[in-house]
């Protein structure tokens, strides 16, 4: 060791002037937000918990047409010109989602979300091309839900069954799809169907067709709600007899590479939503944890209790930071699958940890069916599947 | 498996990527060859691997020029803690980061003009090694409660006291020594002083510790009567305390950086191991089992990785970053301890040797969760902020 002191400096090196990051999650659109939540107050009995617990009716059609009026759907689909402070109106519409499926994580213990992100982040994204179809969707009186699911084939979609045809001049679709988010309350029907015949292009395999069922009988196109454990009466599984198809919107071959484009996109958005979920049963258990007494005191007096929250909302942090990475990502074009399926997988995980342990902090009440953890634990286990198995995930992220 | 696309896309600059890639060719040809050598002695040579950081202008980097910095940002230190991470000896890179990330800041934040030329100066061009005295027997996250006094006398202070566990310790030319003034109470009732090592400072060796074997680590320091002259102390009369407590919230962001960044070598090299080692017939990384393991947690490191981005962003854009900054802590100590036990598994036997580079990553990385605040302050820290009171 040595006292000596020398004066000799280091070398200085040029560095480059900090790049201030522009994002859609910065600087939030306050005026979107004031729209988001003048239309949840507006709409008390469309966003009542016990509506979207009944299997039977969830009001879907309802809360899209609503939120299709009110333009709050329009707002978050990239159109027009650059934003005042020069970001591009792909994104402030991605900003304006985020606050969307934050805000709907939010209400009736976050289920009227599902329905909205299918509209708008799944079905509508898709008929990106179809300029014909997209006013009808952003202004919420048409519908549009995604069938590429099948009872033997989920993950691997290589297995479909459900098959192009030709009657005459006109294409159909036969086969049977299940665990259709919107399904039962779908005008249009994005339909992934093999074609070993060709008959939407020169190529075999997958192809995505558009079925509307408005113009199709009932029984060419058959849904039935299915009384899944999540995501209540929002699922369907769905008859093609011989249905028409409107529109070929990727031919044979190319069918599965659009979705996988896509589904960058999806995984994104689902992985803001579920964690905009956890966030909202995190909130809700620390809430209780407040004013739930046992032993005489709050339960949040106990230090374990506080740990466990405080390790929990470390989590949502995490997952919230890479969610909007992610669509940081999407706005610059360049995230990858492996990325996505990253987010994606981390969000399921958390999701169903925040529940489960919420769940346990509640006690018995949290045991209760259309308790805020209770339903998100049933939705995260249908969350997990849904957009990707979390093993789908973790082998894209082997790929890198 | 490798790092994936995007994870510090818009993060960085081209000069800061720039800079990455000089640094890591600097300690991968300067440092990490000599490593299992330092590591089998019981020490490195800290002041030959400084100057030669010195050398290159890569110390000190976001301080202010006229102090002898490179006047740039919080992400060339991202930048500097990630490359730390890349080496295979933990010693090397907490040492490194207690200089450069820990002490280093207080002076150049809060230290007088003597105090910059004193310590600072040397320091940035690897001629001076500094280290932080806080720890006591009695007052480990509780630094509030130190017992080493520091008695105001005509022109400074009488420092008289006894550390604990000084990582860096055995090289240091200066400490960083948080003391309480004689009468005061509360939270201004302390000091945080430049002492130079010199009459009146012992520096002991401690007993042999899990990890971190080459660290220098001083069990004790103790420091009789030192006198120190005002112009050494770092931050104002009384706010000792205070400016250590805001140190801390960077240096857990810039230590978790460190965190993660082990754990994303630790992950590649587990891969490229597995890839290579035959077993029934098959190299065992082809196992799906292994492949999921490997890539849950890389997940984990990835997106922790955005949270400790994001904590620097908010730093950087002057935003509150003090949840961030204890969330990534928390998060990524688990995790960098989490991985380097699932990859010293997956070494098998050859794991079980202690020169192996993954039992000394297992070994270091356990400190994560106690060091730069445990995780249990940690948490309560995150309680606290979040208004969840005790």
């Amino acid at each position: 060791m040595t006292d000596t002191v020398s004066t000799a400096t280091a070398p200085q090196r040029d560095l480059a002037p900090l790049v201030t990051r522009r994002e859609p999650a910065a600087n939030p659109d306050q005026d979107y937000a004031d729209r988001v939540a003048a239309f949840v107050a507006a709409h008390p009995e469309l966003l009542a918990t016990d509506r979207w617990e009944d299997p039977a009716v969830p009001p879907v059609r309802e809360l899209i047409g609503a939120l299709g009026a009110a333009g709050l759907l329009r707002a978050a689909w990239p159109a027009g010109t650059p934003g005042p402070d020069g970001r591009s109106p792909r994104c402030l519409a991605l900003g304006r989602a985020i606050q969307l499926h934050t805000a709907f994580a939010q209400v009736a213990n976050g289920a009227p979300g599902a329905a909205v992100l299918t509209q708008l982040e799944v079905g509508t994204r898709l008929l990106t091309g179809h300029p014909e179809l997209l006013d009808g969707l952003l202004d919420g009186t048409v519908t549009v839900s995604l069938a590429a699911t099948e009872p033997d084939g989920g993950s691997d979609l290589s297995t479909l069954t459900t098959r192009v045809g030709r009657d005459g001049d006109r294409l159909t679709v036969t086969g049977e799809k299940w665990f259709i988010s919107n399904a039962p309350f779908a005008d249009l029907l994005l339909v992934l169907a093999d074609d070993p015949d060709r008959h939407t292009g020169p190529r075999t395999g997958p192809a995505l067709l558009l079925v509307d069922t408005r113009q199709a009988t009932a029984d060419e196109v058959e849904v039935t709600a299915l009384a899944g454990s999540g995501h209540t009466g929002l699922t369907g599984s769905i008859s093609l007899r011989s249905a028409p198809v409107l529109a070929v919107l990727a031919p044979a071959g190319q069918g599965l590479l659009t979705l996988m484009r896509h589904w960058i996109h999806e995984r994104v958005m689902l992985t803001v939503r579920m964690t905009a979920l956890a966030q909202a049963v995190l909130d809700d258990a620390v809430s209780g944890a407040r004013h739930r007494q046992t032993f005489g005191s709050p339960l949040l007096t106990n230090q374990h209790v506080r740990f466990l929250l405080a390790e929990l909302s470390a989590e949502v942090a995490e997952v919230r930071s890479a969610a909007l990475q992610g669509v940081r990502l999407l706005v610059e074009g360049g995230c990858t699958a492996a990325y996505a399926a990253m987010c994606k997988y981390r969000a399921s995980v958390l999701l169903r940890r925040v529940a489960d342990e919420a769940i346990q902090l509640a006690g018995a009440d949290g045991y209760r069916t259309g308790h805020p953890a209770e339903r998100a634990l049933r939705d995260g286990f249908g969350l997990a599947l849904a957009g990707g198995t979390d093993e789908l995930m973790l082998m894209q992220i082997e790929r890198g | 498996m490798t790092v994936l696309q995007g994870v510090r896309t818009g993060w960085f600059t081209p000069a800061q990527e720039e800079l990455r890639a000089g640094l890591a060719a600097h300690l991968a040809a300067e440092v990490e060859p000599h490593i299992p050598g330092w590591e089998a002695a019981g020490r490195f040579p800290v002041r030959e691997v400084l100057a030669g950081l010195g050398a290159g202008g890569w110390l000190g980097l976001r301080f202010p020029r006229e102090h002898g910095g490179a006047g740039g940002s919080a992400w060339e230190h991202v930048v500097f803690a990630e490359c730390l991470g890349g080496l295979s000896s933990d010693s090397v890179g907490m040492t490194l980061t207690v200089h450069n990330d820990m002490v280093a800041p207080m002076i150049a934040e809060g230290g007088t003009p003597a105090a910059v030329d004193r310590f600072l100066r040397p320091a940035l061009t690897g001629e001076y090694v500094l280290a932080h005295a806080v720890s006591e027997p009695g007052a480990g996250s509780d630094v509030a409660a130190v017992t080493s006094t520091a008695t105001p006398v005509d022109g400074g202070y009488l420092l008289t006291g006894s550390k604990r566990w000084v990582v860096g310790g055995l090289y240091a030319d200066a400490f960083a020594v948080l003391a309480r003034l004689p009468e005061a109470r509360g939270p201004f009732g302390h000091v945080l002083l430049m002492v130079p090592f010199g009459e009146g400072v012992t520096v002991t060796a401690g007993a042999p510790t899990l990890g971190l074997r080459a660290a220098g680590v001083a069990g004790t320091v103790d420091f009789d009567r030192v006198f120190v002259p005002t112009e050494y102390r770092i931050g104002g009369h009384g706010l000792g305390l205070v400016t250590q407590l805001r140190q801390f919230e960077q240096e857990r962001i810039i230590s978790a950086c460190r965190a993660l960044a082990i754990a994303d070598r630790l992950l590649e090299r587990t891969r490229e191991r597995l890839d290579q080692r035959i077993s029934f017939g098959a190299p065992i990384g082809s196992r799906q089992d292994v492949s999921f393991r490997l890539s849950r947690l890389r997940a984990e490191v990835e997106s922790a990785r955005q949270l400790a981005y994001t904590a620097i962003d908010r730093w950087e854009g002057g935003a509150d970053y003090r949840s961030a900054s204890a969330a990534v802590k928390l998060r990524s100590s688990r995790l960098a301890r989490t991985v380097a036990r699932e990859c010293l598994h997956l070494h098998g036997a050859a794991g079980q040797l202690t020169e192996s580079p993954a039992n000394r990553a297992f070994r270091d990385a356990r400190l994560f969760s106690i060091s730069t605040g445990s995780d249990e302050m940690m948490m309560t820290t995150l309680a606290r902020l979040a208004g969840w009171d005790d």
